[in-house]
């Protein structure tokens, strides 16, 4: 059994498999403990996890620990090598957990499911750090049809709740991330987006926690507060302070049940496509955008995709273009005629009834159609291409992979997210768009980029792809994330979310009135977590002894 | 017009509010199910791995030996490259952990991909 978990670089398998293309994954040892832990006092403390958890969910070994590294990090993977994983099953295998590593000073960094590929994936952000890994809690709790929610536990992926509901002939619909092995309580916690009207995550969908303090206490937020309350999955406020936000992108406390609200699934559904072939469209394109929105007239999270995203769920780069540098405008129409789209490329679906859909329409009809080379596709003229199933797919809430079609583009690639938040107007995304492409492109990178409303807001999420285990490209990344991050920050758009090796940049960026959300959130975490355990340096928050 | 839309939107919500009734003693939660190695393929492997557009997989690996072996089901592929991918990773694909498939599993879903049966 153990020689499945060996390591195997120069073996015939790797051979074969890099015949197929591809190249290992960083390899390397165990994080170094921080200098805070007694090497003897490790070995104690995992003993006694292995009592608690049974000894095949405690992993110390290089081959056990390959699955928790960063497999698309741009930096070498001792910067994010956790120490070892825990992998408990129940609440209070959590709680008898959290106190030996108060006892022995052990940092954790929790995971739900650790595909949370291109913000670090199931990587600790400090190294020498111990994962709890909560993949093996992945129970479905309960699914409520009449009120239309489901309670799930942190090992429950989109597929897993989504195959759940059809086995028991459900008819309540999902919203998912696009790559559809996502944690459906991770993307939660880390306000992710999805595609259907209940695309905006946290705001439509959380509704009651179970929460785990770093003490050993379990509290349950919101209407949970009252022991059996009717309401408890319908009204997410309770009485006081309402606490379920500080649980999100923190380390507050390690969350272990969420309740998840879903749609009914509608009598209706039209997926549509608009294509647009100068990139200036963006700008018309998000400021029609905005009232329809507003009004909720297009009802699910309205995406605006950029050329090269939508092709490279279809084809590869090197059928277009095999040179150094971004693609050159010559391949980038040749891809646009091919595929039949455009530098912009706009997707949205209508619900309901027959009449509503009918109604609704000719509005839509109108406020795109108007935007100069606007030409409409629905699913009967997309029929075999990839781009347009996949989106309709995800605008039904089901999940697939399709969309890590982005890392096919190029031979060995990873990438990574930045996501600046900016209000719903056309220049701001038109002049965003444009620097963000101009210093990709200056770097070396193909641009991927979408805009996606939810509501209010527009999240630009830009993904560029780079080849594993380069360095001076991982270098060269990070030197371009680095300074769009200062530039979104020059130009007042907060990032909503990073990689593990920006987390403190962001953080830094928030720092009005001499840093006080930073110092706030500073008192809670020695509050919360006087020891310290609870994931350092998630988000920026550090325990004071390592701040 | 506008009455006949009310009607039938009406119509509409009240099938949904009596099919959401039907099913409302229904709690749903799981209950935990061992997988065959195809259920396996089904659940971690088709969804980058199958033959045909919108598999990322399957794109990539079309890049190195051309489009008519690049699905897994369509390969000749040995037990030891299998386990060594799921493993380690390789390229895009990341490692898949003791957590996410387990030996016992992944005995299985070799031996799915392998016989192909």
């Amino acid at each position: 059994m153990l020689s499945r978990r060996r390591f195997v670089q120069g073996s015939a398998a790797a051979a074969a498999l890099a015949n197929m293309g591809g190249a290992w994954a960083a390899s390397g040892p165990p994080g170094a403990l921080p200098a805070t832990v007694n090497p003897a006092a490790f070995t104690e403390a995992m003993g006694a996890m292995r009592a608690i958890v049974g000894k095949a969910y405690v992993f110390t070994s290089e081959p056990e620990l390959v699955g928790y590294k960063d497999h698309f990090a741009m930096k070498p993977p001792e910067e994010h090598a956790a120490s070892g994983a825990v992998a408990p099953r129940t609440v209070e295998e959590i709680r008898q957990l959290l106190k030996i590593a108060r006892d022995f000073g052990i940092p954790l960094w929790t995971i739900s499911t650790g595909r949370n590929l291109g913000y670090g994936g199931a990587a600790p952000r400090m190294p020498g750090t111990l994962v709890l890994d909560l993949k093996r809690m992945n129970r479905i709790l309960e699914v409520n049809e009449k009120q239309a929610y489901a309670v799930v536990e942190p090992g429950v992926s989109y597929k897993d709740l989504y195959a759940h509901l059809k086995r028991i002939g459900s008819r309540l619909w999902i919203d998912c991330a696009a790559p559809g092995w996502g944690s459906v309580l991770g993307n939660l916690l880390d306000r992710g987006v999805g595609y259907t009207p209940m695309g905006e995550h946290f705001l439509q969908q959380q509704c009651g926690m179970q929460v785990v303090l770093s003490d050993g206490t379990v509290i349950d937020t919101g209407l949970g507060g009252q022991a059996g309350d009717l309401a408890k999955y319908a009204y997410r406020y309770g009485h006081g302070p309402w606490l379920d936000g500080l649980f999100t992108q923190s380390n507050f406390g390690v969350v272990t049940q969420i309740g998840v609200q879903l749609m009914p699934e509608p009598p209706g559904y039209r997926p549509y496509m608009v294509t647009f072939p100068d990139e200036s469209a963006i700008e018309p394109l998000t400021d029609a955008i905005r009232p329809l929105k507003l009004a909720q007239i297009i009802p699910n999270a309205a995406t605006s995709t950029e050329l090269l995203w939508e092709a490279a769920v279809e084809v590869r780069r090197d059928q277009y273009y095999s040179g150094t540098g971004p693609v050159p405008p010559s391949a980038r129409k040749r891809i646009m005629a091919d595929l039949d789209i455009g530098e912009w490329n706009f997707y949205g679906a209508l619900y309901g009834p027959k009449e509503v859909m009918d109604a609704t329409w000719p509005v839509i009809e109108d406020a795109l159609g108007s935007i100069k080379g606007a030409k409409f596709h629905f699913e009967g003229d997309r029929k075999g291409g990839a781009a347009f199933d996949y989106r309709a797919k995800l605008m039904r809430g089901e999940p697939n992979m399709t969309e890590f079609g982005t890392v096919a583009w190029i031979p060995n690639a990873g990438h990574v997210g930045f996501g600046p938040v900016v209000p719903v107007d056309g220049k701001l995304a038109l002049d965003q768009y444009r620097h963000v492409r101009e210093l990709t492109n200056k770097a070396g990178f193909d641009y991927f980029g979408e805009f996606v409303v939810g509501w209010r807001d527009m999240h630009h999420i830009f993904m560029p792809a780079f080849q594993l285990g380069n360095e001076e490209e991982g270098k060269r990344l990070l030197e371009l994330i680095d300074r769009l991050i200062d530039d979104a920050a020059r130009d007042r758009c907060g990032v909503y979310r990073t990689h593990l090796d920006f987390m403190d940049k962001v953080a830094g960026t928030y720092d009005w009135n001499d840093g006080a959300l930073a110092r706030f959130n500073g008192k809670l975490k020695a509050a919360l977590d006087p020891a310290g355990i609870l994931a350092p340096g998630k988000s920026g928050i550090w325990p004071e002894k390592r701040a | 017009m506008t009455a006949r839309i009310v009607r039938n939107t009406a119509a509409a919500l009240a099938l949904l509010l009596a099919l959401s009734a039907c099913a409302d003693a229904d709690k749903g939660a799981s209950q935990p199910r061992e997988m065959s190695g195809q259920e396996l393929y089904q659940h971690w492997c088709a969804d980058c791995h199958d033959a045909g557009p919108g598999h990322p997989g399957t794109l990539r690996i079309a890049g190195r030996g051309g489009e008519e072996h690049a699905a897994l089901l369509q390969k000749e592929i040995n037990a030891e490259v299998v386990e060594y991918a799921v493993r380690s990773g390789f390229g895009m694909m990341p490692p898949f952990r003791l957590t996410e498939i387990s030996d016992e599993e992944l005995d299985r879903l070799t031996e799915y991909l392998v016989k192909k049966q």
